[in-house]
């Protein structure tokens, strides 16, 4: 079949074409389609059909546990997540006290819709409100000891909860410290854009396990010996920080995109350079930057995982825990805890995604306007 | 170009105090800086913690259970940081290598028109960039290679290869008499063939593209000859051999390797595909349709035309990608791989008990690779617009 000269606009920017490509696609179409049912029919099998599911809807309290409930390891085993589902969601946190710990997170989640609905206005009361007032209301909340609130020791935190908690609280601090850090680089102060750019780079480039193990055992040197901060704390300091060197690129990239005219329209108006940065250039570069820091953390909340490694128990860590149980030996209980909390990790990070590319869209929207 | 980037220098009384200003940070940095400083001294003073350097060359007096080269627990401190660097080094190397390839096929499955591929693409990535990498490292380390058949029941392919739970069992590669020779001459082959490349680079032109010559092409395939026939001839590859407790070679993938290379591949691929889609994407479709009309043919097109344009959006985060997997592979430490984190801030920082001057040495290391990486990326991306400004 000879060639047409002319290029349709359909076929034009795809790879896809004559010839061979034209008797590749469909086989590698058919490859693909073989191999996901290869893979996923087992797997559906594991998860599903062969699965042990007996007295996973009472609670697992009075049913059969361990051995019983699951004799061996041909198929998930639920059971132990019915069972163990208080352990999974909030470590050794007291039952009795598990209320201030869903009041808590319920309120976070109230604050977190005038926060990401668009149409709300009052933005900055919000954000301000979710990173000052409700960290310290978490911590009166969950720490307790005031108020007849029993104390409940952060040593007792853990699984999805502490997961959550330290996501709130890294990102509490990192906001405001990333929008100084952002600023201090662009600073008409050459000595504070070399000490910012040099810190963040220096944090941005280690990994941060490296970071954590640093908060771990070079911090109680860098304090006097009277001053002990437990792990929790350590942990949350070095997650804040290096957020905030993430988040401070974002915010200097946004900086960066709008356009020179803003300030200088700003101070033409009148306002001191501080005025500008707070209520024109901050504003804009922030919503610019809102899909980039999303994805930030996002990638916190996938890097809160990394605790375990320390020995806290968030919600990887309490699989690792809890699977080891002798109880369980025999049962597929790792690999369904592995699927579970999967599927938990997944289910937030993909939610958080989506909202950043929505608001990706949203903003080249209102930019092509 | 920006809002609030270069400033100009301040003149007058307001140059005034932005010098007071700078004094000023510089003075409440350098004191808390001593402050801490001096806190740490006096902290160490009380652990009876030793400082300084010399703890180095002391005999180590810890195992390594995967050493590329020989290594005992008698051998000084730096060489099981060598050994701990070199574990890395290749952990990353098999890692980035593994996430390119799976990411290229994501990715060209996305670019696709096929809905069904293109719908496989989009499942991979959004199934396994929304899930901790340590997690699905894990997942691969406790569930995949635990399930493994034990080493009597090993999958064999003949006598050579052997997978079971205790890892993937490959020839081993044993020097004999002839090696340094034919290691030289495929030396010479390749500065030969790297010389015509470079030859070739500094030649083109946009007019006058880089082809492989005739004498390159053929100067590769003889370079490709000459180390087929090295790794042949000049090494004898030993079967791993049957004890009564396992199977013993010199090149084995260990189950902690193998864990660790999966799952930082499959999780890092997805974000490989979308910067290579993105890369794709970037080149504008009259691009493709205004080389079609000069009578170039699809290769053609994709080779000389749409890949120069798209490798300048794809390598800066591309780069960005691969220092993201080289930072992670300190993910090794919670499964027990000897890299860097495990080897120098674990096992040594519990035995000799430095954690000041490990630290250093730890963030001097990663520091320094992200500073070549990035390096490496700008001096690339210069040249790349250099060309194609020309």
């Amino acid at each position: 079949m000879p060639e047409s000269p002319a290029i349709s606009h359909r076929q034009a920017p795809t790879l896809a074409g004559r010839g061979l490509a034209r008797h590749l696609r469909p086989a590698l179409s058919f490859a693909g389609f073989i191999a996901l049912i290869w893979l996923l029919w087992p797997a559906f099998e594991w998860a599903v059909l062969d699965a042990w599911w007996t007295g996973i809807f009472n609670g697992g309290a009075d049913a059969l546990s361990g051995a019983l409930a699951c004799p061996d390891a041909s198929g998930a085993c639920w059971p132990f997540i019915a069972e163990r589902f208080g352990q999974l969601m909030y470590g050794a946190y007291p039952a009795a006290e598990r209320w201030r710990v869903d009041l808590g997170l319920l309120i976070g989640a109230a604050l977190l819709v005038p926060i990401m609905v668009p149409r709300i206005p009052r933005k900055g009361l919000w954000i301000g409100l979710f990173v000052t007032a409700y960290p310290l209301l978490c911590v009166l909340l969950f720490f307790g000891s005031v108020g007849g609130l029993a104390r409940v020791d952060t040593g007792a935190w853990g699984g999805l909860f502490l997961t959550l908690v330290i996501g709130v609280f890294a990102f509490a601090f990192a906001l405001p410290a990333g929008i100084g850090l952002a600023l201090g680089r662009e600073s008409r102060l050459p000595v504070l854009r070399m000490l910012c750019g040099t810190w963040v780079e220096l944090w941005r480039s280690v990994p941060t396990l490296v970071v954590l193990f640093v908060a771990v055992i070079m911090l109680p040197l860098f304090l006097p010996a009277d001053i002990n901060i437990d792990k929790l704390l350590r942990a949350l300091i070095a997650l804040s920080i290096l957020m905030s060197c993430h988040i401070a690129e974002a915010v200097r990239g946004a900086l960066r995109a709008l356009p020179a005219g803003q300030r200088d329209a700003a101070r033409a108006l009148g306002l001191h350079r501080w005025q500008a940065n707070v209520y024109v250039i901050l504003p804009q570069a922030l919503t610019l930057s809102t899909p980039q820091i999303t994805n930030i953390v996002i990638g916190m909340f996938k890097e809160t995982s990394l605790l375990v490694i320390i020995g806290l128990f968030d919600l990887l860590g309490m699989v690792q825990a809890i699977s080891g149980d002798p109880e369980w030996h025999g049962s597929a209980a790792r690999a369904t805890g592995y699927l579970f909390v999967g599927l938990i990790y997944w289910a937030f990070c993909f939610g958080m995604s989506r909202y950043s590319a929505f608001l990706e869209r949203r903003t080249r929207l209102g930019t092509a306007r | 170009m920006s809002g609030s980037a270069p400033p100009q220098a301040p003149s007058g009384r307001t140059a005034l105090r932005v010098w007071a200003l700078q004094v000023a940070v510089l003075a409440v940095l350098a004191w808390g800086v001593v402050a801490i400083g001096q806190t740490t001294l006096e902290n160490l003073d009380r652990l009876g913690v030793e400082s300084g350097f010399e703890f180095l060359g002391k005999r180590a007096g810890f195992d390594i259970n995967q050493t590329l080269f020989s290594y005992s627990s008698d051998s000084p401190v730096y060489q099981a940081f060598l050994i701990a660097l070199c574990n890395t080094v290749l952990l990353a190397v098999l890692s980035i290598a593994l996430a390119t390839l799976m990411g290229l096929v994501v990715a060209l499955c996305r670019i696709s028109r096929d809905w069904f591929l293109n719908a496989l693409g989009y499942g991979f990535i959004e199934v396994f960039r929304n899930i901790p990498a340590l997690l699905q490292i894990f997942f691969w380390y406790y569930v995949v290679l635990r399930s493994l058949p034990s080493f009597e029941q090993s999958w064999s392919l003949g006598a050579s290869i052997h997978l079971n739970n205790r890892g993937l069992f490959l020839p081993g590669p044993e020097w004999n008499a002839g090696t340094a020779g034919w290691v030289l001459a495929a030396g010479l082959a390749l500065t030969a063939v790297l010389a015509l490349y470079l030859r070739a680079v500094r030649r083109r032109t946009c007019l006058r593209p880089l082809r492989g010559s005739w004498a390159a092409r053929t100067g590769f395939a003889a370079w490709l000859l000459v180390a087929v026939a090295a790794l042949g001839l000049a090494i004898d590859w030993q079967a791993p051999r049957l004890h009564a407790f396992g199977y013993d070679s010199d090149l084995v993938i260990t189950p902690e390797l193998g864990a660790l290379i999966m799952g930082l591949a499959v999780y890092n691929a997805s974000s490989v595909a979308e910067v290579i889609r993105a890369g794709f994407l970037a080149v504008p479709r009259g691009q493709w349709e205004a080389a079609r009309s000069l009578g170039l043919s699809r290769s053609h097109v994709l080779r000389h035309v749409i890949l120069p344009q798209a490798m300048r959006v794809i390598v800066p985060p591309l780069t960005t990608c691969y220092l993201n997997i080289f930072k992670a592979t300190s993910l090794g430490a919670a499964i027990g791989y000897p890299e860097i984190v495990s080897v120098m801030v674990g096992t040594t920082n519990n035995i000799v008990g430095r954690p000041v001057e490990i630290m250093f040495l730890t963030f001097a290391v990663y520091s320094l690779v992200s500073l070549l990486g990035i390096g490496l990326m700008s001096r690339l991306n210069r040249r790349h617009n250099r060309f194609m400004a020309a």
